[in-house]
């Protein structure tokens, strides 16, 4: 187990190289440049060419990746080029926000999803599947900005339950905090879980069919225990390295919500940074959202095989 | 066992009917079967793929599965009606009074828990008056009485990690814990080797001398049913064609279908066969059985009695000898066939 667990993280160091190229000569692909950006494109080529020597512009690209990876690994991504501020520490203080919103959408996800999913496999071509899976179909159709924005009319600017939009941190005041959470937590729940409830369902289907299940009717367990202790339990290693691969929609879903309900979270910044070709900030938020995705299914890869005893690893 | 004319019946199957409708077509699997298992006895179930006795077996246990249902008949275990049941109650009767002991306990057995726990919650679905801290010594005990080596072992280890024996064991042992009226066994050494398959025969035999437990076993093969069982029904295309003891059935069939079955086990010793011996042709789509008798096709007796109308116009009954055997065929025993044997 320790061999295979090691052998997978040595397998994700190579994997984060080649993001951190990626990342790097991707922004570099995009036309523009952070100078004419800054200083609008009839500004004085005296000072773009300061400028541009200044944040090391003019230097050749393997030397200016070089210099930035090896900021990168001490943890100092370089000064955005907007706000002249240190790009760690505009992340770390967003991380919080983003990491609240995140996790309040996955649980709703996957109290929306799991559910549904285990009900829709359980008696695959029913009724309630087909109901379930139509459902499912319906909400991958929706945009979640879109859904965020009709969830806001309903119950912020109808219904006034809850405020339509804004940000407190969960320590200064929790009550409040989780009020303002509820509504783009829902949105982003909301958006993933038909992925979700997919997935779930096709892993129960399958272990539905094992001959496992109707053994377990035959020794009278009830109902309750055959769906959750054999079918949802051998099911789970593979809706954990689903959830790994949700993640992703989860990350890419919470850029678009953030931007909705006007949430600082890193979300926030990936949308900034794009549009003001903020290079530096941009290379640094593809290689924590790319490395963040490779750490999650890393941690899920390991999680599937402790959840699976039959997985001998040498 | 002697006794078991006399004995009191513990399962009475009647007219029973099971049909699987999909699409708009109906395909009446099981058609009027009727049997009854006595106390203490072991009633082999053969037929090929297709015959209707898995679908027979699950009929019994409430289980069959959708599309298909239970369409009519009648299902007695000891005094209680299954089909008057309630799901919940035939739940409660399922692992208690009627246990299943499956085809292949490797496939059967929840691959992610540990034996013991897998074995325990049988105990915790019918006996919860049974105190928590009790079930260990009764897990264990339950699994020496099936001959598992080294149970306190065994119960800490996943199912995997037992040989295909000692999974068929564990899996007897869930069947017979709660001392049930009736054993299904559903061909429970299919999925073994030889000697293994002669291990659980005798761990069946076992079970029934200490604990008197009926068995209904259902085979394809022939031999295993002259090894343990006392009576056998033989089934073809949904129904039941033959039943009666064994040994009579064995040394003298008389329906032309087990004539044939027994026909294909090859010989023990002398030159082995040029060609093993068939029935040519196939079972009848259950879609839609033919008018007469079901077995026509395939019948060697009707081609040596010149085909008559009569096998393929007249549905035959389930005729009783009255001594206990009964064969589906129009012919067997008649004067017509005296000639061609």
């Amino acid at each position: 187990m320790l061999r295979y667990a090691l052998g997978r993280v040595l397998l994700a160091v190579p994997l984060l190289f080649g993001l951190s190229v990626l990342s790097f000569v991707y922004v570099r692909l995009i036309p523009g440049d952070p100078v004419t950006a800054m200083l609008g494109v009839n500004s004085n080529p005296t000072v773009v060419a300061q400028l541009r020597e200044q944040f090391g512009l003019d230097r050749p690209l393997p030397g200016q990746y070089g210099d930035w990876l090896a900021g990168v690994l001490r943890g100092d991504f370089g000064v955005s080029f907007r706000s002249q501020m240190p790009i760690s520490t505009i992340i770390v203080d967003r991380i919080p926000a983003t990491l609240q919103l995140a996790g309040a959408g996955l649980v709703v996800s996957l109290l929306i999803a799991i559910p549904a999913g285990v009900a829709a496999g359980m008696r695959p071509g029913s009724r309630l599947d087909s109901l379930i899976t139509s459902a499912t179909l319906f909400g991958l159709a929706v945009p979640a900005f879109f859904l965020g924005t009709l969830l806001m009319l309903l119950f912020a600017l109808t219904l006034h339950l809850v405020p339509s939009q804004g940000y407190v941190p969960f320590a200064d005041d929790p009550a409040q905090s989780l009020r303002l959470t509820l509504l783009p937590a829902l949105t982003l729940g909301l958006a993933i879980s038909p992925y979700l409830a997919r997935l779930t369902r096709s892993a129960v289907v399958e272990v539905a069919q094992e001959p496992f299940v109707p053994f377990a009717r035959a020794k009278g367990l009830a109902p309750r225990k055959i769906s959750v202790g054999y079918v949802l339990r051998n099911a789970l290693p593979s809706l954990v390295a689903a959830l790994g691969l949700t993640v992703a929609s989860l990350m890419a879903g919470s850029i678009v919500v953030e931007a909705l309900f006007n949430w600082p979270g890193t979300g926030r910044l990936v949308t900034g940074a794009v549009t003001e070709r903020d290079y530096a900030m941009v290379e640094a938020l593809l290689l924590i959202y790319g490395g963040l995705f490779i750490v999650v299914n890393l941690v899920c890869e390991l999680a599937q095989s402790l959840l699976d005893p039959r997985v001998r690893l040498t | 066992m002697n006794d078991v004319k006399t004995a009191e019946t513990v399962l009475r199957v009647r007219d029973l009917a099971v049909e699987f409708s999909l699409r708009g077509s109906v395909a009446r699997a099981v058609d009027g079967v009727g049997f009854e298992v006595r106390a203490g006895e072991i009633v082999g179930m053969v037929g090929e793929s297709g015959s209707g006795k898995s679908v027979t077996m699950l009929a019994l246990l409430g289980l069959v599965p959708r599309p298909g249902r239970v369409v009519a008949g009648s299902v007695r275990l000891r005094d209680i009606e299954l089909g008057a049941l309630s799901l919940r109650e035939l739940a409660r009767l399922r692992g208690r009074q009627m246990a299943l002991i499956p085809s292949d306990a490797g496939a059967a057995l929840n691959p992610v828990t540990r034996i013991g726990s897998q074995v325990g919650e049988g105990l915790a679905a019918h006996l919860p008056e049974l105190p928590r801290a009790e079930r260990p010594a009764r897990i264990l005990d339950i699994l020496k009485r099936v001959g598992l080596p080294r149970p306190e072992q065994q119960v800490r280890r996943y199912p995997h990690e037992l040989s295909g024996g000692m999974q068929q064991r564990v899996a007897v042992a869930m069947g017979v814990q709660l001392g049930p009226d009736l054993l299904i066994a559903d061909e429970p050494t299919t999925a073994l080797d030889v000697t293994i398959q002669a291990q659980i025969l005798q761990l069946l035999l076992d079970v029934r001398e200490q604990s008197g437990t009926s068995i209904l076993f259902i085979t394809h093969d022939m031999t295993t049913v002259a090894e343990i069982c006392d009576r056998v029904l033989v089934m073809y295309a949904g129904q039941i064609v033959e039943s009666g003891p064994v040994v009579d059935v064995c040394t003298a069939p008389a329906h032309p279908y087990t004539r044939a079955l027994l026909d294909a086990i090859p010989p023990l010793g002398g030159d082995p066969p040029e060609r093993l011996t068939t029935i040519p042709g196939a079972p009848p789509d259950p879609r839609a059985w033919p008018a007469g008798c079901r077995f026509a096709e395939r019948c060697r007796l009707r081609e040596q009695l010149g085909n008559p109308d009569k096998c393929t116009s007249l549905a035959p009954e389930l005729a009783s000898d009255g001594a206990g055997r009964r064969s589906r065929c129009h012919f067997t025993g008649s004067a017509a066939e005296a000639v061609v044997r």
